[in-house]
């Protein structure tokens, strides 16, 4: 009699033994699954050497339970994570810097069991959790790495019956996006451009002259240009110092040199006559003034208005 | 002989005569003789009473004479 699948193990623990259900599995009972990665409950419980599974290259089937009694191990039955080369964009040019980086990330965890005994026994409680470590990570990148890493996991699932998840490319996103990445200078797509404050300075200098299609040097050339003609003075005669900037001409040609020569003419001297006694005319012979005489010389005279007549 | 600037102060003269004075002082200047063989002065200043009755030419003479007698002075 075949023993009975993981799954119907948990139900029925979680049934008769409710303190004893997990949350992890509970995680991965509850999680969408791919329709092609659908599969019989009763082939998720063939053993498989854990080892196997994780060191195999060839895509085969993700179940790879390690051990039935522990209730963790419901964690390995999520679907294999993806190969190395199905994390990458087919045509991204991501180069193989990261990987060092990727010993953080659950998908690093296969690479560790390849590389060497230590890493073969990496704790596998972290597994189960990496898958939400990916896609919260993810969660801070833009639709367009989403949608770019969405055609490698659509061909990747093509290429293969396992379920590949599409995390792949926010995979990398979430690891290069942090400052201070040594990869950030080498990565020319557009997401790792456009990371940090302090890598990103220096690219917007290089834009700008980029812009105008002329190197450093002609821009620093065109500045010092323009800088000695605003210091050089303007060619006018007339606003020169007279007689300052022309000695060196002078010296040459010879002769006589007037910087300003200025003409004053002044009106000529009006001789006034000195001030003389006014003599009278003999018809008016001087007569004395007095109080009365003023008034009564007009009518003297002869004042037609007072219609007096002098006789 | 080399003037860079030449000004005309004359209060009494419409702006035609100033024009002809002006002219007339460069003319008999050019053709003035006896004049020093170099020199370089900054400022020249030369003042003469009008004279209407004499007209614009005897003006630029008297003028010419006088800047003449200052740059032999001067130099």
């Amino acid at each position: 009699m075949a023993a009975p699948s993981y799954l119907r193990q948990i139900a029925t623990r979680q049934a008769t033994e409710p303190g004893h259900a997990m949350l992890a599995p509970r995680r991965i009972l509850f999680r969408p699954i791919p329709s092609l990665a659908s599969r019989p409950l009763e082939m998720e419980a063939e053993p498989t050497p854990p080892r196997l599974a994780l060191a195999s290259r060839i895509p085969q089937a993700a179940a790879t339970p390690m051990a039935v009694s522990s209730p963790i191990d419901a964690e390995l039955h999520m679907p294999a994570a993806p190969r190395e080369r199905e994390l990458r964009h087919p045509e991204s040019s991501v180069p193989e810097g990261p990987r060092t980086l990727l010993s953080a990330t659950p998908n690093a965890a296969d690479q560790g069991t390849l590389d060497g005994p230590a890493r073969r026994q990496a704790p596998t409680v972290n597994r189960p959790f990496a898958p939400s470590l990916v896609e919260h990570a993810g969660s801070g990148s833009n639709a367009r790495d989403r949608t770019s890493a969405a055609p490698a996991a659509h061909r990747a699932e093509l290429a293969h019956p396992e379920p590949v998840r599409d995390a792949t490319g926010i995979f990398h996103l979430a690891i290069d996006t942090k400052p201070g990445n040594p990869n950030a200078g080498r990565d020319r797509r557009p997401v790792f451009a456009a990371e940090g404050p302090a890598s990103q300075a220096p690219p917007r200098v290089d834009q700008r002259l980029r812009g105008t299609e002329m190197p450093r040097a002609a821009a620093e050339l065109i500045t010092a240009k323009e800088d000695r003609i605003l210091l050089t003075p303007p060619p006018n005669r007339g606003l020169r110092e007279p007689g300052a900037s022309t000695k060196p001409r002078e010296a040459a040609s010879g002769g006589v040199h007037i910087g300003s020569l200025e003409v004053h003419v002044t009106a000529p001297p009006v001789t006034v006559p000195p001030v003389t006694a006014v003599s009278l005319p003999p018809s008016f012979p001087p007569s004395p003034v007095t109080r009365s005489g003023r008034a009564s010389a007009p009518l003297a005279r002869g004042f037609p208005g007072f219609g007096l007549v002098q006789s | 002989m080399r003037i860079d600037r030449l000004i005309v102060h004359a209060p009494g003269l419409s702006e035609a005569e100033g024009r002809q004075l002006a002219l007339q002082i460069g003319a008999q200047l050019a053709e003035a003789g006896s004049l020093p063989a170099a020199g370089d002065i900054p400022r020249l200043v030369v003042s003469a009473p009008v004279t209407r009755h004499r007209g614009v030419p005897d003006l630029a003479r008297r003028i010419v004479d006088e800047a003449i007698q200052q740059l032999r002075r001067s130099i």
